[in-house]
């Protein structure tokens, strides 16, 4: 096994990822930004290297300066968390060149199924189905304008080197189709440092499931079954669970075994997640393949009972799956809520700043993968995840009760979270009905606003501060108790 | 003690009168509650309103305060003492009248020099936040008096990045500040 890896990533994953090599004795380097010196990665990991400046490009994209970070401290193997390198091929490449691990499968598997448009033809290939679409990237806005003509409208422009939403736009009418290209070339470009583009079909209401896959050198493809990552907003999974809610046996074992086709379609080796949409016939047909550890890894972890990044360390050591597809199990049920830094109330705008106050909920069956603390300076360079929230309980029922009491204790203050609006989701007929398609937010939560009703308790709250409260003893005090350090929060650590 | 609170888009009024050393009365012609309280800290209360337990978390900006209940934020100020910085009274739908960010920002590109006649709702300047991109457009038709920023810039909200002049207007111009 590895003595020392660097995680190339920030926030909540990069920590992540430092629990289990902590648990199996592999010392950790993190690297970090201008605006990430007192982020909790760094002061988590056994070593930090600063690499630049806030901008992404001129530090956590910066490949030259993670490879150097890596050279300097001795690490042998890196870590690229999900977003930034970690779906870059020319990053794992070099890696490979620089004698250095890249925990994540080969660069040549992720050139393929990292060009989405590669992708689909990959997958074709192998029998499995696919939307109707590009097979190409494309820049010139006249053979887009005429290649949406030809697939119909609604069309959704994506990324060819996409993910996370990033790039991705709806468009209904031909009228807007040249400026959202524009925008989403632009936004892709500074997302993945390539700004190609390409176009499917928009189906009407789809789900999106996906499944968990994890390959061996040795070319053992097992899946770890299903999420069903419908609930979103802005393209961007918002809500997780497993199972999905509209799953059966024996569909679950096509889109496994689909899933499973795609993986050795591609030669694919590590932790990896083929997704799919279903359509209301219950058809699936191949989205994209992540080819790195996924955002909602953690409610897979929970059903299973595996530890995914150590699968990825050992798989990236040359060590065979210590289990075949008969083996994994799943109990429960699992929910994953993903906790912004974004006003639910004003379209999800982001919202970044200073986070003044945090409390984390706990309790049976409850885990926080959480990036931050009460002080951090929440920076606007980065993307928006604070933490994730995840409830495992016997059943889907008792995981959505046990999530809404987890959220209901979740205080983050200083920033605006959707805490309240996932409540508002977890407690809706339509999300305990399991109607949970890519529109659910524009159907029912659209313009939504917390119903207020404790609306005297706050004005009691209020006046009692401002009579004998906490507002004036601590202006008296000074500031020092309002600002729990990260030494006061963070508990015994340190080696 | 009488409060006049402004929660959202309403002001209440409140009597308040301590009784005893952990609770008060709070009261108006609608309603009466009974509140026991403990202060746990500057930002946290244990509350019993009317024999409902209730935590109360609580973050000041200002004149204003962010009370969180049960996962709820409640923006409250005294209504007696406007702040015009509070976020999160005024809607997502109020039109703005400048160019300036939602949110803090970075801008991204610029769409329009000094000079250009613009129209109401055309796209100006495009800023980016935390990964996604924002496109903010003219609030009226007019012509571009000044650019104020440059792309690669970190804007805050109420910054005026472009100014731009209605046609027929010949003052009102807002002064722009220092980028």
């Amino acid at each position: 096994m590895f003595r020392k890896i660097l995680v190339a990533n920030r926030g909540e994953i990069a920590r992540r990822v430092m629990y289990t090599c902590r648990e199996m004795g592999i010392a950790t380097v993190a690297v970090y930004s201008e605006a990430d010196r007192k982020a909790l990665h760094v002061l988590k990991a056994d070593q930090a290297v600063f690499i630049g400046s806030s901008d992404p490009a001129e530090s956590y994209l910066n490949i030259d300066k993670i490879i150097a970070a890596a050279k300097l401290t001795g690490a042998e193997a890196i870590h690229p968390g999900y977003g930034f390198l970690a779906e870059n091929p020319q990053f794992a490449e070099r890696c490979e060149q620089e004698g250095l691990v890249f925990i994540g499968p080969p660069s040549q598997v992720i050139r393929k199924l990292g060009d989405k448009t590669v992708a689909r033809r990959t997958v074709a290939g192998s029998g499995v189905p696919v939307i109707p679409g590009m097979d190409r990237p494309e820049s010139d806005p006249g053979i887009l304008a005429r290649e949406a003509a030809k697939i119909g409208y609604p069309v959704l422009i994506k990324a060819a080197a996409g993910g996370g939403g990033k790039g991705m736009r709806v468009v209904t009418l031909p009228k807007d189709f040249d400026e959202a290209c524009t925008s989403a070339s632009s936004e892709a470009k500074r997302a993945f440092s390539d700004g190609s583009i390409y176009l499917e079909k928009y189906l009407y209401r789809p789900r999106h499931v996906e499944f968990q896959v994890v390959a061996d050198m040795q070319g053992h493809v097992v899946h770890l079954l299903e999420r069903e990552c419908s609930i979103q907003r802005r393209h961007q999974k918002i809500i997780e669970e497993t199972p999905s809610p509209i799953m059966t046996p024996e569909l679950r074992e096509r889109m496994g075994a689909a899933a499973v086709a795609v993986a050795r379609a591609s030669g694919y080796v590590n932790a990896g997640t083929v997704e799919f949409l279903v359509d209301q016939e219950r058809n699936f047909y191949f989205l994209e393949v992540n080819t790195r550890l996924q955002v909602e890894h953690p409610i897979t972890e929970m059903i299973t009972g595996l530890d995914i990044v150590r699968i990825q360390l050992e798989v990236a050591c040359g060590n065979p799956l210590p289990f075949v597809q008969e083996d994994v199990r799943s109990r429960g049920h699992a929910i994953e809520c993903r906790i912004y830094a974004e006003d639910p109330e004003k379209g999800f705008y982001p919202s970044p700043g200073r986070i003044i106050y945090m409390q984390a909920p706990s309790g049976p069956g409850i885990r926080n993968d959480c990036g931050v603390y009460a002080g951090f300076q929440v920076p606007v360079e980065y993307d928006p995840i604070l933490s994730k929230l995840i409830a495992h309980a016997e059943d889907r029922n008792q995981a959505i009760s046990r999530m809404i009491q987890a959220l209901e204790d979740y205080v983050i203050l200083g920033v605006s979270t959707p805490v309240a609006f996932l409540i508002d989701v977890l407690k809706s007929e339509a999300f305990a009905g399991g109607d949970t398609f890519t529109d659910f937010i524009d159907a029912h939560f659209s313009g939504w606003k917390p119903n207020r009703c404790d609306q005297d308790a706050a004005c009691a709250a209020f006046i009692i501060d401002d009579m004998f409260g906490g507002s004036k003893a601590e202006a008296a005090k000074g500031r020092a108790a309002v600002d729990a350090s990260p030494w006061q929060t963070l508990g015994p650590w340190g080696r | 003690m009488q409060y006049r609170l402004k929660t959202g888009e309403k002001v209440i009024s409140l009597q308040a009168e301590k009784k005893g050393d952990h609770a008060i009365t709070l009261s108006n012609d609608n309603c009466h509650l009974d509140v026991e309280y403990t202060v746990i800290s500057s930002q946290h209360q244990h509350l019993v309103v009317n024999g409902c337990p209730v935590n109360a978390w609580l973050a000041r900006e200002g004149n204003a305060t962010t009370v969180m209940i049960r996962g709820i934020p409640y923006f409250i100020q005294d209504a007696d003492i406007p702040d015009p910085r509070v976020r999160g009274k005024k809607g997502l739908q109020a039109i703005p009248q400048d160019v300036t960010p939602p949110m803090p920002a970075v801008v991204v590109r610029i769409l329009v020099t000094v000079g250009d006649s613009v129209k109401l709702g055309q796209s100006v300047i495009v800023v980016e936040s935390m990964k996604m991109e924002t496109t903010l457009s003219a609030p009226r038709d007019g012509r571009v008096k000044a650019v104020n920023v440059a792309a690669g810039d970190k804007v805050m909200p109420g910054q005026i990045m472009v100014d731009i002049d209605r046609d027929d207007a010949v003052s009102a111009i807002k002064e722009s500040q220092p980028g």
